[in-house]
């Protein structure tokens, strides 16, 4: 559980005057499921964005299984796994093609593709959908088949931008034991998402972004423990980023 | 609907506030570049025409010949445009869905569309079309209120253009949304290549170089004189701007009137279709679930680049707004070739003269194919690039797989071109091998400058792959690639003119000369293979998803 698998150095990124992301410092070790939590917009999806190569820092750095991602990126992302808020794969390929696509460009040996595709399309139920073009999928079997994919090849690191929006309740909680299965076996989950009770039940830790800044990073009872009067993370959640002002405006509906 | 068009105006103003300083320098450049071609049709048309005024009782009727081709050519690239451009702004547009989901009535939606369709699919013909007409109006000397009067013509004219081509994607819509897009492009792919031939048989082309081949001047003159296309509007454009030119008011009140009656029926006819089939089509389009007919990429051994250049070729085949370019294609070469074949080459002088212009004429036709093929290999990648960026795989070896992947067809065809011409125009030996080394380099150039070039400009978010060519960095490969071609012509010419006047009795082959124009020519092609590329792998590790 020492290992450290994600840190990032006061990392900072900014578009023209808007800051999205200020003096971010993070320490994460392996096996841990890392909740990153924050309202619409205050940076979650620029800070995953920043941790996998798809933007640039403006400052600061990241490294991810001890890889710089900016100056040593191929390591980096040999090492991680990518879940966008958008899971988007190419509309004109089947689903057993496009796992078969990224088990070749991560350089899945042969024999590990032709055992592991069949079980992980059938893990998530789509074996019968394998042969069909992505296009013709719903969002939440397309959801379903960037998070097999990203289990193909073995990552230390998967980094998860709301996972389980668009799944169903028994794929979502096929994916939440899986989560808790590979923490287990010491594999680093950063997962950005807006359902707390998720947060709550399966994160060891979970950081709070508000503005671009991290205002609380601790476990879920030591969250509760600060904020007296919480009865739950959502409760927390809305006391750090003051969410409670529409209270008034509910009247006028 | 005038909220439709507020909202319409709302976009453009919010995109035009919030311009960055790199988009201000891409529309400068676009603008500027679109000045450029602009001045160039205006002094093309303007010399052309002082020329042909000059040309005692030929001439007029060769000008009313020219406009007749340069309108039946508008009008067949306006009524096309629209059938490609209503699938997406009026089928495939994403906010159709929220749109039908309002309380807003379907004819309402669909007008609002057709607007569009109309403005889009005719805004660059009637750009082009200006400085052409200002060209005519100047050689003719006319009053100020004949342009007044081409404009008046021009509106209805662009409209029915469109009007056609969204009549024809209504009715392919209705009736063949099950099959969806790839039976309407094959369709589509048919319709052009007999439209490019019914075309080339209307202009007949030939017969204007070829005057002696008629038996009498009688007969050239009557061919001259004959209209072009009676039925077609765009004669009825021809015979308004004539009757402009020469004050006759009947005649142009006449073909105004068959104009704009023309265009109210089409419209009228088109809302009457959208009442009866619009809905269904679209709502058809939507449910779909395709199999693949064969699953490709079976379990066998591939490098992560070979995995890369089989899902470009898989996704190419499955697509029909890509391999239907093929269609073109094929129409392309035997156009060119048909033409080649009807020149004529009673002259060696004139062989000689056509063998040359045959390579710069090749090389304009590549750029133009590598633009298609090219250029938008990299945005095509689409809103999927965020796989290949946070995968281990560099930027370079992507620049590298879409550069081999696009190159094929351009130098298929280059190959094709030249070799099929040469034999045609049965140029000798070392001109042919002279040729074939130019088009070789010069497609090597082209693939290079538009495969860096769409990695520097490249549009993910894209509806159809004219609009990634018809972008901002389209337009910029596609004038830097014909200098480019301009450079190496000029560079050829010298080898070959001497190689003409040795084999006319020169003294001897004057190797000097020839070794100046190799080096040029590996200095321009140097720079147009490696520069592009160096600043595409640059500005694609640069790219922010």
């Amino acid at each position: 559980m020492n290992t450290i698998m994600i840190e990032t150095n006061n990392l900072t990124k900014r578009f023209g005057s808007v800051t999205a992301v200020d003096d971010l410092n993070l320490q994460i070790p392996a096996g841990e499921i890392f909740a990153f939590l924050g309202p619409n917009g205050a940076g979650k999806t620029t800070t995953v964005k920043l941790l996998t190569g798809l933007l640039r820092p403006s400052g600061g750095s990241a490294r991810v299984a001890g890889f710089d991602i900016h100056t040593e990126p191929m390591r980096a992302k040999q090492a991680l796994g990518l879940v966008s808020d958008q899971p988007f794969a190419y509309p004109n390929l089947t689903g057993f093609e496009f796992m078969r696509l990224v088990g070749d460009i991560y350089r899945v040996p042969l024999a590990e593709q032709e055992e592991k595709i069949p079980e992980l399309l059938a893990m998530f139920e789509l074996k019968d959908w394998s042969a069909e073009l992505i296009e013709s999928y719903s969002h939440g079997m397309k959801q379903k088949l960037v998070l097999a994919s990203v289990l193909l090849h073995k990552p230390q690191v998967l980094i998860l931008d709301e996972p389980l929006v668009g799944l169903d309740p028994k794929s979502a909680r096929l994916v939440k034991d899986i989560f808790m299965t590979l923490a287990g076996r010491g594999v680093t989950i950063f997962m950005c998402t807006h359902v707390l009770e998720i947060a709550e039940r399966l994160a060891h830790r979970v950081g709070i972004i508000h503005r671009g800044r991290l205002i609380a990073m601790e476990t879920v009872a030591q969250l509760k423990e600060k904020a007296q009067s919480a009865a739950n993370l959502e409760d927390v959640f809305l006391q750090l980023t003051g969410g409670t002002e529409y209270m008034e405006l509910l009247k006028y509906l | 609907m005038k909220h439709l068009f507020g909202l319409h105006l709302n976009i453009l103003r919010n995109k035009v506030v919030r311009l960055t300083l790199l988009d201000q320098f891409k529309a400068a450049l676009f603008l500027l570049t679109g000045l450029g071609l602009l001045s160039a049709i205006y002094f093309g048309t303007w010399r052309l025409m002082s020329y042909l005024n000059g040309v005692a009782i030929v001439g007029p009727l060769l000008i009313n010949k020219l406009l007749a081709m340069v309108f039946l050519t508008s009008f067949s690239m306006v009524a096309f445009s629209g059938i490609i451009t209503s699938f997406t702004t009026i089928f495939s547009s994403r906010d159709i869905a929220w749109l039908m989901a309002t309380p807003l009535p379907v004819r309402q939606i669909f007008s609002f569309k057709a607007f569009n369709t109309a403005l889009y699919a005719s805004w660059m013909v009637l750009v082009a079309l200006f400085p052409f007409i200002i060209a005519v109006g100047q050689v003719k000397a006319v009053a100020l209120s004949f342009y007044a009067g081409v404009v008046v013509l021009l509106v209805p004219f662009l409209a029915l253009a469109s009007m056609t081509g969204i009549v024809v994607s209504l009715l392919l819509m209705r009736f063949f949304p099950a099959h969806r897009t790839r039976d309407m492009m094959l369709f589509l792919g048919i319709v052009l290549i007999t439209g490019i031939y019914i075309l080339l048989r209307l202009l007949q082309p030939e017969r204007l170089a070829k005057p002696d081949a008629m038996e009498i001047v009688a007969q050239y003159l009557s061919y001259l004189d004959a209209p072009t296309a009676v039925y077609l509007p765009s004669w009825w454009l021809t015979g308004g701007v004539y009757s402009l030119i020469a004050g006759a008011s009947r005649d142009f009140f006449f073909y105004i009137s068959l104009l704009i009656g023309g265009a109210v029926a089409a419209m009228m006819l088109v809302v009457a279709l959208a009442e009866r089939f619009f809905f269904v089509g679209w709502a058809e389009g939507q449910v779909y679930r395709r199999r693949a007919k064969s699953v490709s990429a079976a379990f066998r051994k591939r490098e992560p680049f070979t995995a890369l250049l089989e899902k470009d070729i898989t996704i190419f085949f499955r697509d029909a707004t890509q391999w239907t370019q093929l269609l073109l294609l094929g129409a392309l070469i035997v156009v060119y070739l048909f033409s080649i074949y009807k020149l004529p080459l009673d002259t060696a002088y004139i062989q000689n003269l056509v063998s040359f212009f045959n390579v710069g004429l090749i090389g304009f036709v590549l750029a133009a194919i590598a633009l298609r093929f090219v250029f938008p290999a990299v945005s095509l990648e689409g809103k999927s690039m965020w796989l290949l960026k946070s995968s281990p795989f560099s930027m370079k070896r992507l620049l590298t797989e879409k550069l081999v992947f696009g190159s094929i067809p351009v130098v298929i065809l280059g190959l094709v071109l030249v070799a099929a011409s040469g034999w045609l125009l049965k140029v000798d030996r070392p001109v042919f091998l002279m040729s074939l080394a130019a088009i070789a380099i010069m497609a090597a150039g082209f693939n290079c400058m538009a495969a860096g070039f769409g990695s520097i400009f490249p549009v993910f978010d894209y509806t159809s792959v004219a609009q990634i060519e018809s972008s901002p960095g389209g337009l910029f490969y596609i004038v830097t690639a014909f200098f480019y071609l301009g450079i190496n012509v000029a560079l050829w010419a010298s080898p070959l003119q001497n190689y003409y006047q040795y084999k006319l009795g020169g003294a001897c082959f004057p190797w000097r000369c020839f070794w100046w124009a190799g080096a040029g020519l590996f200095v321009v092609n140097m720079i147009a293979v490696v520069l592009p590329l160096w600043r595409g792998v640059a500005s694609l590790e640069a790219l922010e998803q």
